[in-house]
């Protein structure tokens, strides 16, 4: 490690920028599916900073100073890590199929693969043709938890039961800065909220899955 | 009523949420990240004093952060103890083995305890003896060498 190098790691503000990658990891795991609704390997957001960190201070990433900001680099590979967590064999295990991933536009596909293949049963076996209704059946379950878990998640709370109701009424389209127009909010206030929503619902949806097991 | 088609119904519904909860941009102000920690169920200021507690261990313990001229002054000094480069290859031995225990008991586990001695040359013993036998001295554990 080179001597310009060393002096920017070691005076880096770590104190202040600790919490910061705190946050950010306890946001992009919040963001993620996990089985049981914890992460694998017994990893918080915590140890996943404090790796990615002792792993950067020990050359075992390296980080290149003149590549770009040292707080991007850790925040980079936090997320890089936590993917890698979220597609690992021990959180596949045991995650449903409507969770597969996160990306809504991938739920349309394996919807849309399922009702394919459901509409030619001359070309499925009835294994793939049961399977196939299994999964239509799954993802439409899973919409409905998530749904219900809006709903319990905004229950009592004005602030967000406006959001939820908006969507699910379809008299806003589902982006932050059409909300903001439509409630008359800054836009800030509207993510804060949406923040809130996310993590509520999402805690609620885990422990739904859970106790139905 | 079709129920295909409320099935649907709940499928974009949920799905325009995940879309929605896909575009809300990271906690990025001070306070949105103190906010967004509180309502986690962390304590920010608790955050602040582990950090900086782990990267200082961190710092204090990796050979990377030590200077080069710390590390300098660290060859001088052991430069200064002699090597034993007339003593035989089973004198080498023994007096390594000697003071890896000594420094083991005095709680200065030595890096080479694990290393086959055997499969070493007599200068690389010599240059090991004269290392450990700097160790000891600055860490303050005692050792006497005269019987080899």
């Amino acid at each position: 490690m080179d001597e310009k190098k060393r002096q920017l790691l070691n005076d880096f503000p770590w104190e202040e920028t600790y919490p910061k990658l705190v946050a950010f990891a306890e946001w992009v795991i919040q963001g993620k599916n996990w089985s049981s609704g914890v992460l694998p390997k017994g990893q918080t957001a915590e140890t996943i900073v404090q790796d990615v960190i002792t792993k950067t201070l020990t050359g075992k990433r390296n980080w290149d100073p003149e590549r770009g900001d040292l707080l991007d680099w850790l925040k980079w590979v936090i997320k890089s890590d936590i993917s890698h967590l979220a597609e690992s064999a021990a959180n596949k295990r045991d995650v449903r199929l409507d969770s597969l991933s996160n990306d809504p536009a991938v739920d349309q596909i394996e919807y849309k693969a399922g009702r394919e293949s459901r509409v030619r049963p001359q070309d499925a076996s009835p294994e793939e043709a049961m399977i196939a209704v299994e999964t239509e059946d799954e993802l439409m379950a899973s919409a409905r938890l998530k749904i219900d878990s809006l709903l319990e998640a905004c229950s009592g709370k004005p602030e967000l039961e406006e959001i939820v109701y908006a969507i699910s009424d379809g008299k806003c389209s589902a982006k932050p800065q059409d909300l903001s127009k439509y409630l008359g909010r800054p836009i800030k206030n509207i993510n804060q909220r949406l923040r809130a929503l996310r993590r509520r619902a999402s805690k609620i949806r885990i422990e739904a899955e859970n106790g139905r097991e | 009523m079709d129920e295909n088609k409320s099935k649907r119904s709940d499928l974009d519904i949920a799905n325009e949420f995940d879309r929605l909860f896909n575009e809300i941009p990271e906690p990025e102000t001070d306070e949105e990240i103190r906010e967004f920690l509180v309502e986690s169920g962390y304590d920010p200021e608790a955050l602040k004093a582990q950090g900086r507690e782990f990267v200082h261990n961190l710092i204090a313990t990796n050979w990377r952060f030590v200077s080069s001229n710390e590390i300098d002054e660290a060859v001088t000094k052991i430069d200064e103890v002699p090597t034993r480069k007339e003593w035989s290859r089973s004198q080498l031995t023994k007096a390594i083995q000697k003071l890896s225990a000594a420094l083991t008991i005095g709680g200065k586990q030595p890096s080479l305890a694990f290393r086959n001695l055997e499969e070493l040359t007599d200068s690389d013993l010599a240059v090991i003896l004269q290392e450990l036998e700097y160790k000891a001295r600055a860490s303050g554990v005692d050792f006497d060498l005269s019987q080899g």
